[in-house]
């Protein structure tokens, strides 16, 4: 047998064979991941929470005022008839944190719908403490028990704050306040006869923290 | 060194970290009082009743006040402020008043603080005669 028939009966040799081989596994691979199709079985699982329902800051007054978001308590025992110079009377007002998020609360005062003084005649200050009114004799000047809020101030035209550093009011906690209203000694004559409310607003705000 | 490079990286990155921003829930609740009215009554109408050799002149109402009394005479006006709240005053006539017989009118008003006084003054007149023997009101 020559040469050269001996080789085509031997075929190929290994170190040939390698790129054949190659191109048939990548053909292969290239039809098993690109033609075949997979079922999947698969499966929802739903939750249904309960309601989120956002919480609410109410301050409350006295015992069931100014209850719900920006509510009006008209509290008409904080009033005096025939009030005379040098005298000042004392009420009691209590604020309640209906809510159960700690909160801090301030105050303002001003002339309310009804107003027939000058403006150096009434004036207001606001204790954290109760009324001393056992002073019901000419000229009656009756006190708050604990410490002032604020300076003592002619009772203005538009809201000014009578609370010199907001107050704390931990959740569901309540803080007795004192509110002095008087009119002054030296208030005009043209005063006498003269009628006023008073509208004070206490704005509580949620504390961080 | 390498311990304060590292806090001052620290205290930068917090300085520059932004802020939380929290939303807050708040409340306002309004308070509207009732009315502050400042009146001054005048004295009621005023009684005089001798007492000695003087006259009391008193009136029933308004009670725990301050009084200004002006005793008009022919010889001028005397004015006295009651430092109490007394509803009474005794006035006694002079000497002289009661040799040659006077008559004297009396004007009570409210008064309080330091400028008010009651809108009207009760009056009332007495004389005085025969060396303070009579006495009338």
């Amino acid at each position: 047998m020559s040469p050269a028939a001996r080789r085509a009966v031997d075929g190929p040799r290994p170190s040939q064979l390698w790129k054949p081989v190659l191109a048939l596994a990548l053909a292969v691979l290239l039809g098993m991941t690109g033609y075949t199709s997979w079922a999947y079985w698969q499966d929802t699982a739903e939750v249904r929470t309960g309601s989120f329902t956002a919480g609410g800051l109410d301050l409350q007054l006295d015992t069931g005022g100014a209850v719900g978001l920006g509510t009006e308590y008209p509290k008409t025992s904080i009033a005096a008839d025939d009030l005379l110079p040098g005298e000042t009377l004392a009420h009691s007002l209590t604020v309640h944190n209906v809510s159960s998020a700690a909160a801090t609360y301030g105050a303002t005062v001003q002339r309310g719908s009804t107003w027939g003084y000058d403006g150096s005649s009434i004036t207001f200050r606001l204790f954290a403490g109760s009324p001393d009114t056992s002073d019901t004799s000419y000229p009656r000047q009756q006190t708050c028990s604990g410490s002032p809020l604020g300076a003592q101030t002619f009772v203005p035209a538009s809201a000014t704050s009578v609370i010199g550093t907001p107050r704390a009011l931990a959740p569901g906690g309540s803080e007795a306040l004192c509110v002095l209203v008087g009119l002054d000694a030296a208030s005009a004559d043209v005063n006498q006869g003269a009628q006023g409310t008073l509208t004070l607003v206490l704005t509580a705000t949620q504390a961080v923290g | 060194m390498a311990a304060a490079v590292a806090v001052a990286v620290l205290l930068l990155g917090l300085l520059l970290t932004p802020g939380r921003t929290w939303a807050l829930f708040s409340d306002t609740a309004t308070v509207s009082t009732g009315s502050f009215s400042g009146t001054l009554a005048s004295p009621a109408t005023l009684t005089c009743q001798t007492e000695g050799s003087g006259v009391r002149i008193g009136w029933a109402t308004p009670t725990n006040r301050q009084f200004r009394v002006r005793v008009l005479g022919s010889t001028g006006t005397q004015v006295y402020a009651t430092t109490t709240t007394d509803n009474s005053i005794l006035l006694t006539p002079s000497l002289l008043s009661a040799v040659l017989g006077a008559r004297y009118t009396i004007e009570v008003r409210t008064i309080a603080g330091t400028a008010w006084q009651s809108p009207q003054a009760s009056s009332r007149s007495f004389g005085v005669a025969l060396l303070g023997l009579w006495l009338v009101c």
